[in-house]
């Protein structure tokens, strides 16, 4: 039978404030264990929460990014359960008026753009760390209280593919927004996949599971892959799917059970009580708004609309905020895009890679990467030069002046240039009989020994047009 | 009802005594009587109330980091500690 797959995702992201959601301690990531905590962050008897401003900032960013209306009541809930990662006994989220609702995102398909409609945006607070071993279970309490934004999609995706564009395109729009460190492979970003077949026409669902663990963008795809192909051969074989909490096994490449999801918890839900509802006012909403940065599709558009440069290199120079920073302060320098683009992209991408940097600290100054780029355009000097000039400036040295200093600069005096060629012409005239005769290779060598003669400081291009004029007059 | 008891009662993972069940079912009793006389009031068109003031608050602490604990003194409270870390009967496969 033919199935139609039916995902829908959610990804729980660690926001970058300095604090914890609700508590003065510091968020922390691989610190002495259990020393970034308060007596909040650790459920003492008579402490109560306070809202972190940044975080419900960093939430309203994440919101209007992802076209979400914004509930200006902030009310929190309570989640009811007894587990030692929280050691109040329930976590505080917001399962009744989440911060965000409503929203979409737009991700690329095989056949075209999709809208990936998200249902939810909610701030809540992150468990403790918990390592389990033979002899017991250890806690470390620093990331407990770490404030997280859980993002709900509708059951929109139809692949794999299409599950691994939506968490790529989240991902990189609270890479941009600055909220997140979203590193799936530290557990920054997480992401929880429910997935369900029906048969293809069907507009009922199927019976869903959700795999957790998934700590790379392409693992969600290899698992959905893998859960289509278990759950068909179910299917087919006319059993019914458990609905069930799987995990991936990375090694294995394959989804193993987790928990049934029969009699699972009731978490018993009801408002927070230690929060009263905060009403946040139109001007901390908009000063929220105001200050997000240009948006990766925004910047996708300028690069391959506004410059004319190719998708797939336009691609990589938005790759990370630093580079496409370095783009455009070169650009404030240069009006030649392309040849900007494909700099960055080799030579000083080569640089950055080789010395282990970012784009945030490029040796090489944007303004006099656009000099060396100018001199390029004027053919003041030859590509062969410009990699010579660049070498230099790795190290330090200003374009022009290095030019300056080695008496690089071509020679594009055409009068100077012409008494070179017919000195030449007059030393070679083997080589005119051999042009006359038609030998193409005849006009190379001349160009050569013009080159040679000037000790390479010779625009090539005028002393090939000034060689062929006066080979002519001959 | 017995078998609710016992449902909820693994739910969060601790085990019931016969005799305890029994205390739990006189309690119950009690308590289902009061939740019925809180029924028998008459709610209609009054609006649920959740917090005892009808003004919402606007005040959100700033990002700053102030009061952290150290982690002897997180520790000090601890019925068990391995490597700096609190340590648990492990309740999971």
């Amino acid at each position: 039978m033919k199935y139609e797959t039916v995902i829908g995702i959610e990804i729980h992201c660690e926001l970058k404030t300095k604090t914890k959601m609700f508590s003065s301690a510091p968020v922390s990531f691989a610190k002495q264990p259990n020393s970034c905590v308060n007596v909040i962050d650790l459920g003492h008897p008579g402490t109560l929460p306070c809202l972190n401003k940044e975080a419900v900032r960093m939430a309203i960013k994440a919101c209007t990014a992802l076209n979400m209306s914004i509930e200006p009541l902030v009310r929190f809930d309570r989640k009811n359960y007894y587990y030692s990662d929280l050691p109040k006994g329930f976590q505080i989220t917001q399962q009744f008026h989440p911060i965000g609702s409503n929203g979409f995102l737009e991700i690329k398909t095989d056949d075209g753009i999709k809208n990936i409609r998200i249902e939810r945006l909610h701030m809540e607070e992150d468990t403790a760390k918990q390592f389990h071993n033979d002899f017991g279970t250890m806690i470390d309490y620093n990331r407990a209280g770490t404030p997280l934004v859980e993002i709900v999609s509708c059951p929109d995706m139809r692949s794999g593919k299409e599950a691994a564009a939506y968490v790529e395109k989240l991902r990189s729009i609270l890479y941009y927004l600055d909220v997140s460190d979203v590193k799936m492979e530290e557990g920054s970003m997480r992401c929880d996949v429910n997935i369900s077949l029906r048969p293809e026409g069907s507009e009922v669902f199927g019976t869903k599971c959700e795999i957790k663990n998934l700590n790379s963008i392409s693992n969600v795809q290899k698992a959905i892959e893998f859960e289509i192909e278990r759950q068909s051969k179910i299917l087919d074989e006319g059993g019914s799917v458990k609905q069930e909490t799987r995990r991936f096994d990375e090694a294995k490449k394959e989804t193993v059970s987790m928990r049934s999801k029969e009699g699972s918890v009731d978490y018993k839900y009801f408002p927070e009580p230690n929060i009263t509802p905060i009403l946040l006012s139109e001007e901390f909403i908009q000063g929220a708004i105001d200050t997000m940065p240009e948006l990766p599709d925004s910047l996708l558009r300028r690069l391959t609309e506004d410059y004319g440069i190719g998708e797939t290199e336009a691609n990589i120079l938005i790759s990370t905020r630093e580079e496409i920073a370095y783009f455009d302060a070169v650009m404030k320098h240069s009006k030649n895009a392309k040849l900007v683009c494909n700099w960055i992209l080799g030579d000083v991408s080569g640089v950055i890679n080789k010395m282990n940097l970012d784009f945030g600290r490029c040796p090489i100054k944007p303004e006099s990467l656009a000099e060396l780029i100018a001199m390029i355009e004027a053919k003041e000097i030859s590509s062969k030069q410009a990699k010579e000039v660049f070498e230099a400036m790795v190290e330090g040295a200003e374009p022009r002046e290095y030019v300056k200093e080695h008496n690089m600069a071509q020679n594009s005096d055409t009068g100077a240039l012409t008494a070179l060629v017919n000195e030449v012409l007059d030393e070679n005239e083997q080589s005119i009989i051999d042009f006359k005769a038609g030998k193409d290779r005849a006009a190379k060598f001349l160009v050569g020994q013009s080159m040679k003669k000037s000790k390479g400081t010779a625009n090539p291009q005028m002393a090939n047009e000034i060689l062929m004029q006066e080979l002519a007059k001959r | 009802m017995k078998l609710e008891y016992r449902k909820l009662a693994n739910q969060l993972m601790f085990d019931l005594s016969e005799e305890e069940i029994m205390e739990l079912d006189r309690e119950f009793e009690t308590l289902l009587k009061q939740i019925d006389l809180l029924d028998s009031i008459d709610t209609e068109g009054v609006e649920p109330m959740v917090y005892p003031f009808q003004q919402a608050t606007s005040y959100l602490r700033e990002d700053e980091v102030d009061e952290v604990i150290t982690q002897e003194e997180a520790l000090s409270n601890v019925h068990k500690t391995r490597a700096r870390h609190v340590l648990v009967p492990k309740v999971v496969k």
